[in-house]
């Protein structure tokens, strides 16, 4: 059983569990990025719950329950990667906020302090912190075999005894050590010691303090960890994972080579979420609409039947329709992040954005911004330099996320009827590239207007190159697709259920489903702007079109559908073809026709740029901090949208390009 | 001369810190403190960050940061 908390409020719910822990209190995993936190609280809760440290990565902290196997139920918290108390960065202070004063919990009940072996003396540095902080601490010590691979062995019991708080080794890949763990936790908790006063003590650790603590932890280090004797040493000619990694970077870190795997990795993944989704995505909406169907079929007079179909498994569909995607997103990041490769990724990367006025960290917030802006809004959060961070969550929806390809999909058949696919498949590239182009413009454009106080930082650490483990990183995308489903689901479902109300009344009881989208709210709310649609050579039907949009983006191909009368009940392959015929038929109200080379133009242009998403406003909104960035992105956007798209078919148009 | 200026596969002691607070807190959190060997093991493509080994770990820095860092 786990639930996922959001640190800031939002969407997030509350279980049984957590109520529960709160008369037994929770205890807290800390450590630093890559120190095998994540893996460890997968184990403890059984779960596989992977919330990815990193770029992408945790971003919030999650509390499970550990498993069974492991005796009578512990309240565990995973919280983001963090080298100290002193937070630099929003996801750290996710971290510090939920260990000292987390607003269900209070302050954690004992915290778990996780180093890896071969960094020892650095990760020591924060379990100092928190044990000077006054929480009973357990070091978990992780990575022991690449210790051993390079022929040394840490003496547990010392370390014990240095620090004066239990040791235990974890291993990462078998989940060894970690019922001694929970044994150890269950001993510290049974002893009964009232919650000690935790004063946060940042300010304490000055300069000199931290030195000073490090040389100590150097030397705690250098006695706990000794050569294994020479008949358990491996051969010698056997590489260490740390040599390994150097020549590896050689290449993939390479001014030529680096590039070029960058380049190709990226490819593969970009198009594994298009064309390895599109069989599932197909089988999802089949699978939705069928089902809809059914359930209308059964009583299709009856408004309530109405509503089970195009409003309630409708607006599913709009919201699983992409789960394939968004999952194929997850496991790249996530192999990606397993392999090391992501932190070079994202140093690769750091200074051609620099440039832009974001940096290596923005790489992950704008590679989901493909899938989905809400996680991607998300993921920004481990961005450091509050500007940087800004200019990411600005331009993260400008990224053409997956539920704008429906509608370039109908709109580039529109353009390439009877022509090649191979034209359509080039424009659609165009299209992709075209979005990241828009967006460094934006960038640029933006931090102009940005005050100079620019403090960021890069310092990332690159960890060795590892073997993912397959099962493992194929539980983590699920059970991040999961709860990405469970937090952007709801606001999605919801906006689409309330755009069915506004397509749908009041004429209800209207049979002709043209007559009655035409007399709904939001037909008349399309005509009466329709003079807004007029210069993009639109009319009220493009409008009713742009406004369901913003339940979700592809809901325009379906109202596209909708208010052109083409009937459900034909044959399904034909679908598209009859829609893309009403579209040549449409003519606008001064008889020129409605869809041209022209204005399809336009409406490309415009879906490129307008932020037309809800939920991404909501989340802009809770992740900036407050609403007048999110509003003032919504404006922007929309407005720079429609005068491009009106430029463009007026520009045309002046060209003699209808 | 600061570890920006290190020669590519150099390896020298650091000396001390300097420049913006949050950029030296968070290098002396990764270790980067009096008297540790730093060695400048290769730059990423476009020149920067710098690749810096530091007690067997790579750490990625801008310039900026590196410029911090006086060996």
């Amino acid at each position: 059983m786990r639930t996922s908390v959001n640190a800031s409020g939002g969407f997030a719910e509350k279980s049984s569990d957590e109520k529960s822990s709160l008369n037994t209190g929770v205890v807290a995993l800390v450590g630093s990025p890559n120190s095998g936190k994540t893996t460890l609280f997968n184990w403890l809760t059984g779960s596989r719950f992977k919330t990815v440290n990193y770029p992408g990565s945790t971003v919030e902290h999650s509390v499970g329950t550990t498993h069974a196997r492991f005796g009578g139920p512990l309240s565990v918290m995973d919280t983001p990667g963090t080298y100290s108390l002193d937070p630099k960065s929003p996801d750290e202070r996710v971290t510090h906020q939920a260990i000292f004063a987390h607003r269900s919990f209070g302050s954690a009940r004992l915290v778990v302090s996780i180093a890896d072996a071969t960094q020892l003396w650095r990760h020591l540095l924060l379990t100092k912190q928190i044990l000077e902080a006054g929480f009973p601490t357990i070091l978990a010590v992780t990575m022991n075999d690449l210790l051993n691979e390079k022929g040394e062995t840490l003496d547990t019991e010392m370390l014990s005894r240095e620090l004066g708080i239990p040791v235990v080794l974890i291993d990462g890949r078998l989940g060894g050590g970690v019922q001694e763990l929970t044994d150890a936790i269950r001993e510290e908790l049974g002893k009964g010691f009232a919650p000690k006063r935790v004063t946060t003590v940042e300010a304490a650790w000055t300069p000199e303090k931290v030195e000073r603590t490090l040389a100590e932890t150097a030397k705690i280090a250098a006695h706990a960890i000794r050569a294994l004797p020479p008949k358990d040493q491996r051969e010698a000619q056997k590489l260490t994972a740390r040599e390994r990694t150097r020549q590896l970077d050689r290449v993939l870190l390479h001014p030529v080579f680096g590039l070029i795997l960058f380049f190709g990795l990226m490819t593969a993944l970009f198009s594994s979420i298009f064309w390895a989704a599109a069989p599932a995505m197909d089988l999802v909406d089949q699978s939705l609409s069928w089902i809809g169907e059914s359930v209308l079929n059964l009583n299709p007079e009856n408004l309530f039947f109405q509503f089970l179909s195009g409003g309630v498994f409708a607006s599913l569909a709009a919201v699983l329709v992409f789960v394939p995607q968004i999952f194929i997103l997850f496991l790249g990041i996530i192999l990606l992040e397993d392999t090391g490769y992501l932190a070079r990724s994202a140093t690769l990367i750091d200074r051609p954005l620099s440039k832009l006025g974001m940096g290596g960290r923005s790489f992950v917030p704008l590679l989901s911004g493909y899938a989905c802006a809400v996680p991607a809004m998300m993921a920004a959060r481990t961005i450091n330099s509050p500007k940087e961070r800004w200019l990411t969550l600005f331009v993260v929806p400008l990224m053409s996320c997956s539920a704008r390809l429906p509608v370039y999909a109908l709109l580039l058949a529109f353009l390439f009827h009877g022509g090649s696919a191979w034209m359509a498949g080039l424009a659609l590239a165009v299209i992709y590239i075209g979005s990241l182009v828009v967006g460094a413009f934006a960038a640029m454009i933006a931090s102009r207007f940005l005050k100079g106080d620019d403090r960021s930082f890069f310092m990332l650490e690159l960890p060795v190159y590892r073997r993912p483990h397959p099962m493992m990183v194929l539980n983590q995308a699920w059970m991040r697709t999961k709860s990405y489903v469970l937090r952007a689901g709801p606001p999605i479902f919801t906006f689409a259920l309330l755009i069915w109300v506004a397509t749908t009344f009041p004429n209800f009881r209207t049979e002709d489903p043209t007559e009655r989208l035409n007399t709904s709210y939001a037909g008349r709310l399309g005509q009466v702007i329709e003079p807004i649609f007029e210069p993009m050579c639109g009319d009220w039907r493009t409008g009713v079109g742009l406004i369901s949009a913003f339940a979700a983006r592809e809901v325009f191909v379906s109202s596209l559908a909708v208010v052109f009368h083409v009937a459900d009940g034909e044959d399904e392959t034909t679908m598209q073809d009859s829609l893309l015929t009403k579209m040549q038929e449409a003519k606008a109200p001064n008889g020129y026709p409605l869809f041209t080379l022209a204005s399809v133009l336009g409406l490309i242009v415009f879906f490129m740029i307008a932020l037309q998403c809800l939920s991404t406003v909501m989340v802009a909104a809770r992740e900036s901090g407050g609403w007048k960035f999110a509003i003032v992105q919504l404006a922007v956007f929309n407005i720079v949208a429609y005068v491009l798209a009106v430029s463009i078919v007026q520009g045309l148009r002046a060209l003699g390009i209808a | 001369m600061t570890l920006a200026e290190l020669p590519l596969q150099a390896e020298s002691p650091i000396t001390g810190l300097e420049g913006d607070p949050i950029v030296v807190a968070r290098l002396r959190e990764l270790g980067f403190i009096r008297g540790e060997l730093v060695r400048l093991a290769g730059r990423a493509p476009f020149g920067e960050p710098l690749l810096v080994e530091i007690r067997g770990a790579t750490v990625a820095l801008r310039k900026r940061e590196a410029q911090c860092v006086r060996v």
